[in-house]
């Protein structure tokens, strides 16, 4: 058997020169036979036409004989595909559009189905038992007046204080084994400008325990690590450990640095874990000495704003909604036991999800529905390939009527032409698919990158199941490829075909215009989705934050090492960056203008038993020229000046936001503030400014906010403790601030050389962060609506290229009997614009439906049923539409009479 | 296909016996062969190159022959086909086979005896 196979190998391999062998050979009895005649008398011409009479057909023999050496179907395989490969290159246009419509089509929605599967559907690997895994979720209404009543709409999220989280932990027996964890944040090692960012998260002792992973080299955390007498431990991800270290053991022993405190790192974990959301951290550590680093030892108190995230392992047999209760019951007695923990709803309810965030109850955030929204784009555009495939072969199956009418007249049999076109078709699908493994790739890359920001360690690049995908696509599109024009060949075999190459049908069957159609609608959905999210985009640009964003520098000087800043060192890294060239002013607060904000809590408002605000108020404490640089304008009043020191009356000024609450019909100016909860002075507000947006990008997003000169601040306790331990430079520039991050950076590493890169800040990048949403949004439609768009154009220029070219006899005639060049131009165009047309009506009533699913996504209420975006993306349409119709109306109009005349 | 006289029509796979039997007696190429079996049958039976070279091929693919060039008695280069050693096996088993058969159609051409 095993020869017989390696014979057959051999054979392939020595084809040439068995097939000169078998030349040989049966010369060598053509020859035999002719002696042998010669022999018994004949002459040498006659006895060699006698031996070749005799041997019958030569070609024959060797056919036959080529058979049994048993290649004979590889044969025609290659020939077939050689055929295949011939058809490709001799239509060009055909197989571009073919080839670019699956590559595009199927590239574009392997990665996009990858990323979707990751979010919604699979669960993170190496969790052992996943199903008995739930995320805790807790739902709870907000004391939304501030009056002690909870009235605000109930609001659902996975995190929760320590003292609820402890609560639940004491009750194993019903809710399981509990354990919690930070989500990744980004965290210095070690200190300074070159510290390298980090991912990091924070988990109980508990926590690796409960998922059930195992390392794959060294140990992971334990419960005993998490406590604060341990020596601080820390074990990385497979990625990091590959980036990093040389090899999984150089990784041990390693020595990490966080908020001062070191850990050894003493295991890592398997390739591929992320823990229980996509994103895994680089570098995972026992809470207690993380948290204590980062936040002092008074973290576990209801208040203090630390949050886990908590997961639960069910025990055997114990019941979803069994457990929930008791975890209810639990956290609700937890809050009642403290005061602090009383101002929180006490009716707050636990439920335990499924161990994927995306799947739990709270409503999707933005990157997530956004990402959602992209998936139906890409599927849009599948459709749209899909539906230009089909249209693309029934055109081609109609032009080849003729040709395979011509093959089966000649003899082919019905299953060779079968074969030959299932042949093509596949050879077609395999380019297109390689193709678009390589546009997967790529496209994956930049979808990953810009979609999930974090997450690109944990996602390889291209993976099994996208390239799994891919090939699954390929086949199936190829098979149905390869059936289409078989069935038709099967039923074109009469031989009156060949006579009927001329079909009579107008442009193109209504099958083919209905697929024309529906191309269309779906483009001007996508377009309509582009003008739309274009809109908001820039609607959410030109929002007047209040600060001249422009250019502003931040320079964020925190209490970095826990000591107080030197206010020396302050004062000469003020006067550095205010002599660099293009730097024309600096400020000095305590908050970053859209990054933080310090709570200005234990003020008493003039007129007021308890503080009249929703949120905050918030404070921030300046320095006098703090307004004019920020670009905060002085509604009423005055600012800050030099004669506000320490030694004169004590003055504020507040924001808008914080004078319309405070004092909605008074004048805010001459009014009271009482700063700290024991004060009996009065703090005199002075002025009032503008609000500035810091916390998104509406209106409602401001916040009260009180301001005191930092000159003042130095007497009172609690407020000069915190402007020594938190300041913030803001540096206006001349031009864009980005060209003098640089020399800051420098500047910074002279004088505060501990403090990390992200320190230094410029308002536009911030900024940038804040519109992302709605560039991401108009980018990826603006992509997909040009491919649905591109594809469509083909799609309508091979119909309307073939219906013209079965009419050219016709076109003739009418040309033969005077119709003008011009109507026939006219008349094809017309044909491709009503195509369109229809399409946008269709497209219209379509994106009206669709809009609902962007609506949540859009800027500030935006509708997306838009009538300008509606106008905007037919007319694109319509334009693009007259273009792809235009080279066949040419081709029609230029029609040869004398050839239409002489053919009939 | 030249149409065969009934002389000349071989039961299938009897040709494959005929060649082993033929290179029993030494190695030959495929004139020789059908020389061979065409003077030994005393005209009953003539190969047809057509049949003969897709047999030589199909026995050496299955490895019951082997092929060789040598240089033939008349200075020519030919092609000679030898037995080998499974060959050789087969032609046991064939040769058998051949043997029933041919005494169960005797049988059924003489059902008196």
């Amino acid at each position: 058997m095993l020869r017989l196979l390696f014979n057959r190998l051999r054979s392939i391999w020595s084809r040439r020169r068995k097939d000169a062998e078998l030349d040989e050979e049966i010369h060598f009895h053509l020859a035999m036979e002719a002696e042998e005649r010669l022999d018994a008398g004949l002459a040498p011409e006659q006895a060699r036409a006698e031996a070749q009479r005799d041997f019958g057909n030569v070609l024959l023999t060797r056919e036959l004989t080529r058979e049994a050496w048993g290649w004979a179907p590889a044969e025609r395989l290659f020939k077939d595909v050689g055929s295949a490969f011939r058809m490709m290159r001799r239509n060009t246009g055909y197989t571009c559009a073919v080839v670019l419509t699956m590559a595009l089509g199927i590239g574009l929605n392997a990665p996009m189905y990858e990323m979707l599967s990751r979010l919604f559907l699979q669960v993170p690997p190496h969790i052992e038992d996943s199903d008995a895994v739930r995320r805790v979720w807790l739902s709870e209404r907000d004391d939304w007046e501030n009056r002690g009543a909870f009235t605000g709409p109930t609001v659902a999220r996975d995190r929760m204080q320590w003292p609820e989280f402890s609560a639940l932990g004491a009750d194993n027996a019903t809710t399981g084994a509990v354990a919690g964890y930070t989500a990744p944040r980004f965290t210095p090692n070690g200190r300074g400008q070159t510290a390298e960012n980090l991912r990091v998260s924070w988990v109980t002792g508990e926590f690796l325990d409960l998922l059930g992973v195992e390392p794959a080299i060294g140990r992971l955390i334990r419960p005993e690590d998490d406590d604060a007498t341990a020596t601080p431990i820390a074990v990385v991800s497979h990625g990091y450990q590959r980036e990093r270290f040389a090899s999984p053991q150089e990784a041990l022993g390693a020595i990490l640095e966080f908020d001062d405190v070191t850990y050894l790192v003493v295991g890592v974990l398997p390739p591929g874990f992320s823990g229980p959301d996509p994103n895994g951290a680089d570098v995972w550590l026992p809470l207690e000495p993380a948290v204590t680093g980062r936040r002092g030892d008074n973290w576990r108190r209801f208040g203090t704003g630390f949050y886990l995230t908590v997961l639960v392992r069910l025990p055997a047999g114990q019941t979803v909604e069994a457990a929930g209760a008791a975890a209810t019951a639990a956290v609700r007695a937890a809050r009642a036991d403290s005061p602090l923990g009383r101002s929180r709803d006490p009716e707050a309810t636990v439920a335990l999800g499924p161990i994927l965030r995306t799947r739990g109850p709270s409503s999707l955030p933005g990157q997530m529905r956004l990402t959602l929204v992209v998936g139906g784009v890409t599927l849009l555009v599948l459709l749209i390939a899909t539906v230009n495939m089909s249209n693309l072969l029934s055109v081609r199956v109609a032009a080849r009527r003729r040709e395979l009418a011509v093959r089966y007249a000649i003899g082919a049999g019905r299953r060779g032409v079968a074969r030959l076109l299932a042949i093509e078709s596949l050879v077609l699908a395999t380019v297109s698919g390689a193709i678009a493994l390589i546009v997967a790739a790529v496209v994956g890359r930049a979808l990953r990158l810009t979609l999930l920001p974090g997450h690109q360690r944990a996602v390889d690049a291209l993976n099994v199941t996208a390239v799994g995908f891919t090939g699954f696509a390929v086949l199936a599109v190829g098979l149905c490829a390869a059936i289409a024009p078989a069935v038709y060949a099967a039923r074109s075999r009469q031989i009156e075909r060949l006579d009927s190459s001329r079909g009579t049908s107008p442009f193109g069957t209504p099958v083919r215009t209905g697929l024309i159609v529906v191309q269309a609608a779906l483009s001007l959905v996508l377009l309509s989705g582009t003008a739309v999210f274009y809109r908001s985009f820039e609607a959410a640009r030109q929002v007047d934050i209040g600060y001249a964003k422009e250019h502003l520098l931040t320079i964020e000087l925190g209490d970095f090492g826990g000591s107080p800043l030197d206010e020396s060192t302050i004062s000469a890294m003020d006067a550095r960056v205010r002599n660099l060239p293009g730097v024309t002013e600096v400020a000095q607060g305590t908050n970053t203008p859209m990054g933080s904000a310090a709570a200005g809590g234990g003020l008493r408002v003039e007129g007021h038993d308890r503080p009249p605000f929703r949120y905050g108020p918030y404070v921030n404490l300046t320095s006098t020229n703090f307004f004019d640089v920020a670009g905060l304008e002085v509604l009423e009043g005055r600012g800050f000046n030099e004669w506000d020191r320490a030694d004169t009356q004590k003055v504020a000024v507040v924001d808008e936001t914080f004078a319309q609450q405070a004092w909605p019909s008074r004048n805010p100016v001459g009014r009271c503030l009482f700063v700290g909860s024991e004060a009996t002075d009065c703090t005199t507000v002075v002025g009032v400014v503008e609000s500035a947006i810091e916390w998104g990008l509406l209106a409602t997003d401001s916040h009260p906010v009180y301001f005191l000169p930092i000159s003042q601040t130095t007497a009172i306790a609690p407020l000069s403790g915190f402007a020594a331990s938190q300041r913030v430079l803001i540096v206006r520039t001349r031009n864009s601030p980005g060209t003098v991050v640089a020399p800051v950076l420098s500047i910074l590493a002279d004088l505060f050389p501990d403090l990390p890169r992200h320190t230094v800040q410029s308002l536009p990048a911030i900024f940038a962060s804040q519109i992302e949403t709605w560039r991401i949004g108009t980018r990826l439609f603006g992509a997909s609506a040009a491919l649905a768009v591109l594809l469509a154009a083909i799609g309508l220029y091979a119909v309307i290229a073939f219906g013209v070219r079965q009419r050219e006899l016709e076109f003739g005639i009418r040309r033969a009997l005077g119709a003008r060049a011009s109507r026939l131009l006219r008349m094809v165009l017309t044909r491709g614009f009503s195509l369109a047309a229809a399409g946008v009506v269709a497209g219209t009533l379509a994106a009206l439906w669709a809009g609902r699913f962007v609506e949540p996504l859009l800027f500030d209420g935006r509708t997306p049923r838009d009538p300008l975006a509606f106008v905007a993306a037919a007319l694109v349409l319509l334009a693009i539409a007259v273009m792809a119709s235009f080279l066949p109306a040419r081709r029609a109009s230029r029609a040869d009479p004398r050839q239409a005349l002489e053919a009939e | 296909m030249t149409p065969a006289s009934p002389r000349n029509q071989l039961l299938y796979g009897t040709l494959d016996l005929l060649i082993l039997r033929t290179l029993v007696y030494g190695p030959a190429h495929g004139h020789a062969i059908a020389g061979h079996i065409q003077r030994v049958s005393e005209d009953a039976l003539r190969i047809e190159t057509g049949s003969l070279y897709p047999a030589l091929h199909r026995l050496e693919a299955r490895g019951w022959i082997a092929a060789q060039w040598k240089t033939s008695d008349k200075g020519k280069r030919a092609r000679y086909y030898r037995l080998t050693g499974t060959g050789r096996r087969q032609l046991a088993v064939e040769q058998s086979r051949w043997q029933q058969l041919s005494v169960a159609v005797t049988r059924v051409l003489r059902p008196a005896d």
